[in-house]
């Protein structure tokens, strides 16, 4: 027999499939979508997400690792060990296949609702013209 | 060490520190490549958001019921703390020669105190039997002396004094139905706990103050939303005793339950909100 209040929604976890079943934010999809060339090291994502965005995303380091944490622990990149560069402590992160897969349905979503708005927006333009 | 350097450690310090100890190194090192070693305002503000941010998840991550049973085991430490604090103040003034001998509220008092302590300590070492056996023992003593007819003060104890009596019990069992009831080994929440005591002791009769001690509650809970459950389980015993204070014999209980629900509510949807939303994945923005 379960917790009495187990019906309640305390203490549940949510998973990727349940929590992702909606939209995934633009930071996270640009941050996978940097790493869909290879692996690359933290200061190369950010480089990576500006320059896929078009300078719209600008991650802050704090925000990025944050991610970077939850993007691991949710199995979507895999963090490789530590190595020193030039002094300096640096990992390169991995995109993992499940994070392969999720970007590349978030990429069909954007562009099936992309679609679907080009299609009306071609209509309306038709109707203007008096070619409908 | 570059000053650029040194800050982006400082703002580190945001980090809890088993998390701080793995990355430090690779964020710092990643954060001076980006600035090109220069202070930039946006990557420290970015770096202690982040931080507050591991916090929330570290806690959110253990479930909302854990976060809930903790915050009720600090409340029920809070209670009990102030129990200690007022009572070796009023036992402190009680025992000065100018003050008049009244032997029987010595004795009260000092029962009180020793009580307190006992359950504090029972909470403390993880003691659950002897905690739930001493919070009974709190919400008994104004039963006995309202049969006895005589308080410390000399008043009969209220309905309020009753309840806020039994809200150390209540809080406890609670915990324990949610599977916790005591301190976990190694916490450092007794300094939470003693902090907010001592505040909770000095703040009977002042409902503003109650408010910027709510207020400076919810500002921590950006931190951790255990405290903003404990401070909510608190204030409502604290304001069970105000209200008793300024209403009299004839309590009035429509004011009490309005500002007891509305500063409760709050307090503990924003603690559960907050940890809800630090659980969901993907999430950063």
């Amino acid at each position: 027999m379960g917790h009495p209040i187990a019906w309640l929604p305390i203490g549940r976890r949510t998973t990727y499939g349940v929590a992702m079943a909606g939209a995934m934010r633009e930071p996270t999809y640009f941050v996978l979508a940097s790493l869909l060339d290879g692996p690359l090291h933290g200061y190369a994502i950010v480089k990576q997400t500006a320059e896929l965005s078009g300078g719209r995303v600008r991650l802050s380091t704090g925000t990025l690792y944050g991610a970077l944490d939850r993007l691991a622990d949710e199995g979507l990149i895999l963090p490789g060990p530590d190595e020193v560069v030039n002094g300096r402590v640096r990992r390169v992160y991995t995109l993992t296949a499940g994070g392969h897969d999720a970007v590349q349905a978030e990429a069909v979503r954007f562009a099936r609702a992309a679609d679907v708005v080009r299609q009306r927006l071609d209509r309306a333009s038709a109707r203007r013209l008096g070619l409908a | 060490m570059t000053a650029g350097e040194r800050i982006y450690r400082m703002a580190c310090l945001a980090y809890p520190a088993a998390y701080r100890q793995r990355v430090e190194s690779e964020l710092v090192a990643s954060v001076l490549t980006v600035t090109d070693e220069q202070v930039n305002v946006r990557e420290v503000v970015g770096l202690v958001a982040g931080g507050i941010r591991r916090r929330h998840f570290e806690v959110g991550r253990r479930g909302v019921r854990d976060v809930v049973s903790s915050g009720l085991v600090l409340a029920v430490m809070v209670t009990l703390g102030s129990v200690v604090v007022s009572n070796a103040f009023v036992l402190l003034r009680l025992l000065t020669p100018y003050e008049s001998m009244d032997r029987a509220a010595e004795l009260v008092t000092a029962a009180y105190l020793i009580a307190g302590l006992v359950g504090l300590i029972a909470v403390l070492r993880g003691q659950r039997h002897l905690a739930v056996a001493v919070t009974t023992v709190f919400a008994v003593l104004p039963v006995v002396f309202l049969a006895l007819g005589h308080s410390r003060s000399g008043v009969v104890p209220t309905v309020s004094d009753i309840a806020a009596g039994a809200v150390p019990l209540l809080l406890i069992l609670v915990s324990i139905w949610l599977g916790q009831g005591c301190l976990r080994r190694g916490s450092w929440w007794w300094i939470v706990a003693l902090a907010l005591a001592i505040g909770a002791a000095f703040i009977a009769g002042q409902s503003t103050v109650a408010l910027v001690v709510l207020t400076a509650a919810l500002l921590f809970s950006i931190v951790d939303p255990r405290v903003a459950t404990a401070t909510a389980a608190t204030l409502t015993a604290v304001l069970l005793t105000q209200l008793s204070a300024i209403y009299g014999p004839a309590l009035n209980l429509v004011p009490l339950a309005t500002e007891g629900i509305v500063l409760t509510g709050a307090t503990t949807a924003w603690a559960v909100v907050r940890t809800y939303r630090s659980t969901r994945p993907a999430t950063i923005t």
